[in-house]
């Protein structure tokens, strides 16, 4: 390979030996240019591009974040009772006398006697904290009906798991399992 | 009056080492440099304008961080009422609506047939009935079979009462969820 280059370079004229020998210079300082000049500054354009990519990328979702806080700010206060509805329906905490008057309030409304009410923390669903309610009431079979609809549109949300019903003559029990939810507050 | 060189020009391939070093070095050395300097030049007008623009947007992204700070009432309360609705939304699909279920009882319970046990379930109704006749029983299945949210009927037990004359039923349905 060395003898053929050697050999090659003997056929070539002195004219077209020193048109190679300033060829090759200039290659190496091109080469030795763009390694010690060029090289640092294409990294740090790189970097720089790199930072402003970034910097335009986050800027363009600050961007979305507050628009999208904006449009909820305005829905928040657009579905404002709505809101207020839900957040009755899941109170911050378990009141107890709050939520005897109010089932002393629908059965006074709907004409029945609260025979037995009782309160039992139940296991957490979810993010929900729930209090089991045994419920046991007497009255007619239609102020019963009509005390089981009215317990299920309160604005505090009162999920019925079962109910039992028992007739005598006109006059019906009925025993009542429902389950209330706060969601909290302090705990989360 | 004009000097004329009348000696013979000495070509490239005769020049010393030092002359030829010279020569390409004025020559072509110049222009490479020349070259390179525009470029890295260039490159360094550029470096600038993304600098200038990194921290134009670094000042930009500053002031949305702080507006996004006065704003976190806003998000916590919307995360909270989001997470409310989740949760409402997983209680209520656990839920049954009594008032439903009653009605459906009241549809398909003749008039004649009396019930003195109702246990209402999330997907079940039991009930104990009492009938005088076996034809209002009869009536009572069919009216239940017509109806398309009861998916089972189970008859759990059924009794003969001479004493009073009754036919007495324990009967399940298993009711759709919807």
């Amino acid at each position: 390979m060395k003898s053929r280059l050697a050999a090659t370079i003997k056929l070539l004229n002195k004219t077209e030996k020193e048109a190679y020998k300033t060829l090759t210079i200039s290659l190496f300082a091109v080469s030795f240019l763009s390694v010690f000049a060029l090289r640092p500054s294409i990294r740090v354009i790189a970097s720089y591009r790199k930072n402003l990519d970034t910097a335009t990328e986050v800027n363009q979702q600050l961007t979305t974040k507050i628009t999208n806080l904006e449009k909820a700010k305005q829905n928040l206060a657009r579905y404002d009772i709505e809101i207020h509805k839900l957040n009755t329906a899941l109170p911050a905490e378990f009141n107890q006398s709050d939520l005897l008057k109010g089932l002393s309030f629908l059965a006074a409304k709907n004409k029945i006697t609260i025979l037995k009410t009782e309160f039992s923390v139940s296991e957490r669903e979810g993010l929900l904290e729930t209090v089991k309610i045994s419920l046991d009431a007497r009255g007619t079979l239609d102020n019963i009906y009509s005390f089981l609809q009215n317990l299920e549109q309160e604005p505090r949300y009162i999920r019925i798991n079962s109910v039992i019903l028992q007739t005598a003559q006109t006059v019906v029990t009925a025993k009542i399992s429902a389950k209330v939810f706060y969601t909290n507050d302090a705990k989360r | 009056m004009e000097d004329i060189n009348l000696l013979p020009k000495i070509g490239f391939e005769n020049l010393s080492r030092k002359a030829k070093f010279f020569y390409w070095t004025t020559k072509y050395g110049r222009a490479i440099v020349i070259s390179f300097q525009a470029i890295v030049i260039t490159l360094l007008f550029y470096k600038l304008y993304l600098y200038t623009n990194f921290i134009d947007i670094s000042e930009t992204i500053e002031e949305k961080t702080a507006i996004l700070k006065s704003q976190t009432q806003t998000e916590k309360d919307l995360k909270d009422t989001q997470q409310k609705i989740l949760a409402l939304k997983s209680a209520r699909a656990d839920s049954f609506i009594a008032k439903n279920h009653i009605e459906l009882i009241k549809k398909v319970v003749p008039k004649d047939i009396k019930i003195t046990t109702l246990i209402l379930e999330n997907t079940s109704i039991r009930f104990t009935a009492h009938s005088q006749n076996l034809y209002l029983f009869s009536q009572l299945i069919e009216n239940i079979s017509k109806e398309k949210q009861v998916v089972n009927i189970t008859l759990l037990g059924a009794q003969f009462s001479e004493e009073n004359n009754e036919f007495t039923f324990d009967i399940e349905l298993v009711i759709k969820k919807i």
